[in-house]
């Protein structure tokens, strides 16, 4: 266990369990407007503050804090599992379904990722699910191509050889013996990508296309932040800290992972 | 006769340059004859990149051949169940993340058999090994206990024809003697078929009633082993036999 490692998964611990209990942390409710207590600073009863309709702050991140995590864990995932899928068909088959598989992840790899994701959500109806959606179909290349390299030097081992002298099915093979040997790295590279995934939705969501309000979104409380950020600077301050402790929280992970694995 | 090999060939083209053009061949395995009766062990011997291992894939349709052809009687008519092999280097050819009792398991599934406890534990009597093991990662093993694992793992389909491929090259020479002496006394149980590819001419004596000496993909010299230790008849052979004495 290194020190990456360890604070990474400190970080990370410690904002799920905030964003799993986040009813038990608060009195007051994300969505209650009191217009009287607008843009308050922060104080006992309101610990980070108000914002312009008077919601309490803390709540809306904490809240928020779900959202964010949820978003980058589910679309991440999305992205794993195309990226395990193509990703394995190609490594094991080679031949013209690779060469199919691997140009179509060189042509979605052209486009610039984030225009491609504008331009999905602004044609979908912006939820939840659709920006998970969107983010996971977009970000499944690099993951491809891990694990095609992964298997391309995993299917010349010995002991794959030995399971097709046993007459191991393909399906069965890479399943059972290639998919678990390359999982490490494939991991590592997850952990990494829900960091971007994180950053990924506070723009879009920044920029209107993501989490709709009434919601909590980190992304939203910031773009929401715009109009006051003379007069309130607690309601930029405290989503944008907490978004790049979340993104550092998920990269020390990773990185603490690699280096463990090494 | 179990097995007929006729004039069988295996070239890798050498690419070179942008255009991959062929700049010749590496002649792995350059047409080789034999035939196996049943029950017989033959000893194939060569040294080092003499187209042992790839004439062992040959066989077993691991890879396919550039040429030539490989007849198999009815009783290796389902290859898959009734040939096995075990490669040189346990510790390689079982899945690093695989306890011995899925490895063990994996031949009866590859073939969709139902299997319980009871077959594993008659494998694990045969070899030699403690049910204990089960929960073992292959690193977690012995080489030895590797080795015996690879050989149970040979064995669970009651195979007519084991290719064991430098079976005792990665083991320490207390452990080479014990695994020579289980795979005497498992050919005597169960009376398969054993082609046993060596460099070490002596083990091959030991083992084998007829051999094979391969050099550079081509067999050299063929014939009852006895016969060809007291009157070797090519020179590479000679120089081979020279190395042990």
């Amino acid at each position: 266990m290194n020190s990456k490692l360890l604070s990474g998964a400190i970080i990370i611990s410690l904002l799920s369990v905030i964003a799993i209990i986040a009813p038990l942390l608060t009195k007051h409710n994300p969505a209650a407007i009191t217009v009287e207590e607008a843009l308050l600073a922060p104080s006992l009863t309101h610990l980070l503050g108000t914002d312009q309709l008077g919601r309490d702050l803390f709540s809306r991140m904490i809240y928020g804090a779900r959202v964010s995590l949820l978003v980058g864990v589910i679309s991440v995932g999305i992205a794993t599992l195309i990226g395990l899928f193509l990703g394995s068909l190609a490594g094991f088959f080679g031949g013209a379904p690779e060469g199919l598989i691997m140009r179509f992840t060189d042509i979605m790899l052209c486009f610039p990722a984030f225009f491609l994701i504008l331009s999905a959500a602004a044609i979908l109806e912006p939820s939840i699910f659709n920006i998970m959606l969107i983010i996971g179909l977009t970000n499944w290349m690099p993951a491809a191509r891990l694990v095609r390299a992964e298997i391309l030097s995993l299917k010349e081992r010995e002991f794959i050889l030995a399971a097709k002298a046993m007459g191991v099915s393909n399906f069965r093979i890479i399943i059972r013996h290639l998919i678990p040997n390359a999982l490490e790295p494939i991991i590592v590279n997850a952990t990494l990508g829900i960091a971007g995934a994180i950053l990924l939705e506070s723009s879009l969501s920044f920029l209107g296309l993501g989490v709709q309000p009434p919601s909590p979104s980190w992304g939203n409380i910031l773009a929401e932040s715009k109009s006051t950020l003379g007069v309130a600077w607690w309601l930029a301050l405290f989503p944008g800290l907490s978004i790049l402790l979340t993104v550092l929280g998920f990269n020390l992970l990773g990185e603490g992972l690699r280096e463990h694995k090494e | 006769m179990i097995l007929e090999v006729k004039e069988l060939k295996k070239y890798y083209p050498i690419e070179r340059g942008f255009l991959k053009t062929g700049a010749g061949f590496v002649r792995a395995v350059d047409g080789v004859s034999f035939s196996l009766a049943e029950k017989e062990t033959l000893g194939i011997v060569g040294e080092s990149g003499c187209g042992k291992t790839t004439l062992a894939k040959l066989l077993l349709k691991l890879i396919a051949a550039t040429s030539g052809e490989i007849i198999f009687s009815s009783k290796l008519s389902h290859l898959r169940k009734d040939a096995a092999i075990v490669f040189q280097d346990p510790l390689l050819s079982l899945d690093p993340r695989m306890n011995l009792r899925d490895i063990l398991l994996e031949p009866f599934q590859a073939v969709g058999l139902k299997t319980d406890g009871l077959n594993i534990n008659r494998l694990l009597e045969l070899v030699g090994l403690s049910n204990a093991l089960l929960a073992r990662l292959p690193r977690q093993l012995s080489g030895g206990e590797r080795q015996r694992a690879c050989i149970a793992r040979a064995l669970a389909l009651s195979p007519k024809l084991l290719i064991l491929d430098e079976p005792l090259s990665s083991l320490d020479l207390i452990i080479q003697k014990q695994i020579l002496e289980l795979l005497l006394k498992l050919k005597e149980e169960f009376g398969m078929a054993y082609i046993f590819i060596s460099h070490n001419i002596a083990v091959v004596k030991k083992i084998s009633t007829r051999m094979l000496v391969m050099f550079q993909g081509k067999i050299v010299e063929q014939g009852a082993t006895d016969e060809i230790f007291s009157h070797p008849r090519s020179g590479y052979t000679k120089k081979l036999l020279e190395a042990v004495r």
